[in-house]
């Protein structure tokens, strides 16, 4: 019979200490000691023939003590908790041993727990995203810059022209030291009146230059600027400037034969409708993750909360690492090459990453929850209907994938991930108020 | 004239062997290594004297040395020496140093 105690502790943690009676622990000891007296031979006995004070004598009782306690307090652990209605997360940890008589004590982690709270009342206001037809007119003037080629030019610079130059920037900071500021070789500038790179008021002083001339010039940056880095406001920028040649960038007309070559649409305003869609889908997915961001920030600061004991931490760290040590093998290095070149040790990127792993283990606990709450389910057609989904992004490997795609335990996890995805929608649904109540 | 045997030089050590740990546990019996010379008297004083406790019987052996040959030539590897049963009388015992 074991005597319990216990108590909690903060995070989802309780100590709990175990008395074990002494005739449990000298079975042990002799257990131990008859498995270890077939390994040491003691002169004058053959091995596993040496009589238990014989063995104590020889080895030392602390030393047999130690090598009992093991498969003992693992056992004792065991029971413990079959005993007490507790609900651990993981593997206890043993912190304490006293002995005559012998108490244990365990730090045991608990499952964590989640309390959601009102968070059907949570409402944020959501900013769809917008995108004007300036958007897509720049989109595609980026592509029609892509498409275009340069044309040399045999006369001075001109607005509008494009200018290979090698530029060395340097100014006086605060402390009257020098600093490089920007060193570029070869680099292709888009001579515009109101251009901002590297600075704005830099392509004036290109103007009417022709190719291999080579100039210096200042630029000063006005105080209130804010299109600059702070440090930079204020101060006098000193240039050295080499022009390699002038060119006009030869652009493509934009007809539906451009349209044609950059994409799969037939026409340029198929085009538009297309760049379009692309940017609305790139700008919702951003203010989604936005949204979300303080959807959460809200739920954790005050509606819900979620209670889980750092061994959760330490374990999403750990599978984190190994995620990213992987990542890192594909590459073609292996992690101790990536923390040597950076000069990290294991435990820095541990903290690295510690708050990934807190802010993941709690939105995944609460979502874990409101699915449930939220009676999110999903069914065997919806996990047919994502992996057809997702056999058709693999082609001529499709067949092979499909036994693959249909295993037990992909169809688990992609059920999970639909889960989580749902209850990701229901959750934005419920915080903009367009969540239809359960009833 | 020998010099005389010391009461405390007649036991030498314990007999540890599992030959022995059997004796003491079924018979009361215990082993020792004494000296070639002591005889049983002399013994049963020893032990009674340094263990505190009453000696009902002494057994005596001489272990024959073990010898060596290397060729024409013998040695010996072991010397003999001679080992001592004692019986204590029942209800006493020996604690052996913790052997």
């Amino acid at each position: 019979m074991l005597k319990l105690q216990h108590e909690a502790m903060e995070d989802r943690q309780t100590r709990l200490i175990v008395t074990v009676d002494d005739a449990r622990v000298d079975k042990a000891m002799k257990d131990t000691a008859k498995r270890l007296g077939k390994q040491v031979q003691i002169s004058g006995f053959r091995k596993g023939k040496v009589p238990y004070r014989i063995l104590l004598s020889h080895l030392g009782e602390d030393y047999v003590f130690n090598e009992a306690l093991d498969p003992l307090s693992q056992a004792v652990y065991a029971e413990a908790l079959e005993e007490s209605d507790l609900q651990p997360y993981g593997p206890g940890a043993l912190t304490d041993v006293e002995r005559n008589p012998l108490r244990l004590t365990f730090i045991v982690p608990l499952v964590p727990t989640v309390e959601l709270g009102d968070y059907r009342d949570l409402r944020i206001d959501y900013d769809p995203p917008e995108i004007d037809e300036k958007d897509v007119a720049d989109a595609i003037e980026e592509m029609r810059k892509e498409q275009g080629f340069l044309e040399p030019l045999e006369r001075p610079a001109e607005y509008g022209d494009v200018a290979t130059v090698d530029i060395h920037g340097h100014f006086t900071d605060d402390e009257g030291a020098e600093q490089e500021l920007a060193h570029r070789h070869e680099y292709e500038l888009d001579l515009l009146e109101d251009g901002k790179d590297p600075v704005p008021g830099f392509a004036k002083h290109l103007i009417g230059l022709e190719a291999e001339a080579e100039t210096h010039f200042e630029v000063e940056i006005a105080e209130d600027n804010e299109e600059i880095i702070e440090e930079l406001r204020g101060k006098t920028l000193h240039f050295e400037v080499k022009v390699h040649g002038i060119y006009t960038r030869d652009l493509p007309e934009l007809d539906d034969e451009f349209a044609e070559s950059v994409s799969t649409a037939g026409s340029m305003d198929e085009l538009r409708e297309q760049v379009r869609e692309e940017l609305l889908a790139h700008a919702k997915s951003h203010t989604d993750n936005d949204y979300l961001d303080a959807i959460f920030g809200q739920l954790l600061d005050g509606i819900a909360t979620v209670e889980f004991p750092p061994q959760m931490v330490d374990d999403d760290v750990e599978d984190l690492i190994n995620n990213y040590g992987a990542r890192l093998q594909q590459q073609g290095l292996s992690l101790d090459d990536y923390l040597r070149l950076n000069q990290m040790t294991k435990d820095d990127l541990r903290a690295d990453f510690r708050e990934t792993a807190v802010r993941r283990i709690e939105r995944g606990l609460l979502l874990a929850e409101i699915a449930d709450a939220e009676l999110v389910s999903v069914d065997d057609t919806d996990l047919d209907d994502e992996i057809r989904t997702r056999l058709l992004s693999f082609g001529e490997g499709a067949a092979y994938m499909e036994s693959v795609l249909n295993s037990p335990e992909y169809r688990r996890m992609l059920s999970n991930e639909i889960r989580t995805d749902r209850a990701i929608e229901r959750l934005m649904a419920i915080a903009k108020g367009e969540a239809p109540s359960l009833e | 004239m020998p010099k005389p045997l010391h009461l405390f030089d007649v036991v030498i050590r314990p007999v540890v062997t599992e030959k022995s740990q059997i004796l003491q546990d079924e018979q009361n019996v215990y082993v020792f290594e004494v000296d070639m010379r002591a005889n049983k008297p002399q013994i049963k004083a020893a032990v009674e004297e340094i263990f505190d406790v009453d000696v009902r019987k002494v057994r005596t052996a001489v272990v024959p040395p073990k010898r060596g040959r290397r060729g024409r030539s013998e040695y010996i590897r072991k010397k003999a020496w001679k080992k001592a049963y004692v019986t204590v009388e029942p209800g006493d015992s020996i604690d052996l140093f913790g052997v």
